[in-house]
């Protein structure tokens, strides 16, 4: 039996989910509250000692990483292929997992938690994050409260407008970003940009048509609505969209769309 | 045809070198000497605008990024596999080649300044360190010139030296387990892992496993036999540079064995 550990609004949970939809495998979905600390109780951090949603465990097999959970989901159930059959489209589909690893995660990181999620933590919670990973935590956490004058904003946001350039000249190739195949390239890249819609900077689709194209293609398949769009945390969209909206010209200054 | 953009002092470099010999595949050499900057020449920057060692072109197809390059190499010639079959073990081969890029990687850049690099910097003398420390915004110049000076006990050395050792005791722990990191053969994980223990062993610090890691000190007498070793690895080092991280290294050990225990 395969049990999901996940939290609604993860991006690298959503990954997994859209994963399982797209392959049609049933599987007990256990949610973590990451507000109420969920993620760092003892028993949890047996199966994940970073303490990190999702972590996808298939009878006695625990695998955590969401990236790798998705390598493994295609590994140990093949039918219907996520990963190109040549060895150059694998590759392809590799390099573009592997962007969201090296930057675009951290970036997707500073850019929400800048301008909403900082928001949404009481002084109860901060105080024990900085117990529990001591007071750079704390300094981390004063930048981030500086929202779009965080000095490592412009920096995060850069990277996720590169994130929707790169995706468009990868789609004048096909469809999807590894050609005419749906791969685990799509499935990761969709909560990313599930993140900028919610944050109301769709405005970085304007000049990028083929990525608004292939995120409309992304968000009509039905694993998308069962796997993300029904599972939107409504108390969270409406921070996003207030804060995200009043965020907006200053992020257009800064990735040259003003 | 294969060719490989590369440099011997790369770690990434050397991990792609040694999938082509494991493999026994025939590859032409382009040598990109990183220390003069030839990672930056136009051509270069089209095939990896990264400006990082290694890239592949095999037939025309571009390949970057070391881990994936393994992959690529295991997926487009299979034999002899270097991938486990079993999808419980490929799992563990990938959080090891993730871990490498995620938390080795960045460590061991800041472990080879701390112990052997820098000496070069402070050998030019005084003018010249005053130069290289100013050659940073002003706001950063106070901890560069910290890093120049302190070495290993520069609080960002020596959390990257335990990065190292944490990562080193969970060799251990999984060598306990099964001969190789990844199961019951050599895998991408002992491909990429390779450059990385190679680089504490040119820095004289194999008392890290010597000392109390019996199975990795036995696993990395099996993978320093295996004749890919010497001709992916130790034939690209620059001359001298491992009798100078060797003497550095020396130097520095007991502080390292310090921060360790």
């Amino acid at each position: 039996m395969l049990v999901l550990y996940h939290n609604d609004m993860s991006v690298c949970a959503q990954k997994v989910r859209l994963c399982l939809a797209e392959k049609g495998l049933a599987y007990e979905a256990r949610h973590m509250n990451l507000r109420a600390g969920d993620q760092q109780q003892p028993d949890y951090l047996k199966l994940n000692p970073k303490g990190v949603v999702p972590t996808l465990v298939d009878d006695d097999i625990v695998v955590t990483e969401s990236v790798v959970i998705n390598e493994y989901i295609d590994d140990a159930f093949p039918r219907h292929p996520l990963k190109p059959n040549d060895p150059a489209g694998r590759a392809k589909m590799r390099w573009w997992t592997k962007q969201i690893d090296d930057s675009i995660f951290a970036a997707t990181g500073t850019v929400s938690m800048s301008i909403a999620f900082h928001h949404q933590y009481t002084p109860e919670v901060l105080a024990e994050l900085v117990r529990q990973r001591g007071e750079a935590y704390r300094r981390r956490f004063n930048l981030l409260q500086q929202g779009v004058n965080n000095p490592n904003f412009p920096d995060a946001i850069k990277r996720l407008y590169k994130m929707v350039v790169d995706m468009n000249a990868a789609l004048e190739h096909g469809p999807w970003l590894c050609g005419e195949m749906l791969t685990l390239a799509d499935i990761a890249f969709a909560p990313y940009l599930t993140r900028l819609d919610h944050l109301k900077f769709l405005g970085f689709l304007d000049k990028n048509a083929r990525t608004a194209h292939w995120y409309e293609r992304m968000r009509n398949r039905a694993s998308y609505r069962t796997a993300l769009a029904a599972q939107f945390n409504p108390k969270y969209l409406p921070l996003m969209d207030e804060k995200g909206r009043e965020a907006w010209p200053r992020v257009k200054e800064f990735v040259g769309l003003a | 045809m294969l060719e490989l953009y590369h440099h011997g002092t790369s770690v990434c470099a050397a991990k792609a070198r040694i999938i082509l010999a494991e493999k026994g595949l025939d590859w032409v050499s382009r040598y990109v000497d990183i220390l003069k900057g030839e990672q930056f020449a136009p051509d270069y920057l089209k095939l990896n605008p990264k400006h990082v060692v290694p890239t592949l072109v095999h037939d025309g197809n571009v390949v970057r990024e070391s881990t994936v390059i393994g992959e690529y190499i295991d997926d487009a010639f299979p034999d002899p596999p270097l991938k486990p079959d079993a999808a419980l073990d490929r799992v563990t081969m990938r959080i090891w080649t993730k871990r490498l890029d995620e938390e080795l990687h960045p460590a061991t850049g800041i472990v080879t300044y701390a112990i052997s690099h820098r000496h070069a910097v402070i050998a030019n003398g005084p003018a010249a360190i005053k130069a290289w420390v100013e050659n940073v915004p002003p706001a950063e110049q106070a901890r560069r010139r910290q890093r120049l000076e302190a070495g290993i006990e520069d609080p960002d050395a020596t959390a990257a030296m335990r990065v190292y050792d944490t990562f080193l005791g969970d060799m251990e722990t999984q060598l306990a387990r099964t001969p190789w990191l990844a199961g019951n053969r050599f895998s991408l994980a002992e491909v990429g892992v390779i450059p990385y223990i190679n680089r504490l062993d040119m820095l004289a610090l194999s008392g890290l496993w010597t000392e109390k890691r019996p199975h990795l000190s036995e696993w990395w007498q099996r993978v320093k036999t295996r004749p890919t070793f010497g001709t992916a690895l130790l034939k690209y080092v620059p001359p001298g540079l491992g009798e100078l991280m060797g003497k550095y290294g020396k130097e520095a050990w007991p502080k390292v064995k310090a921060i360790v225990q």
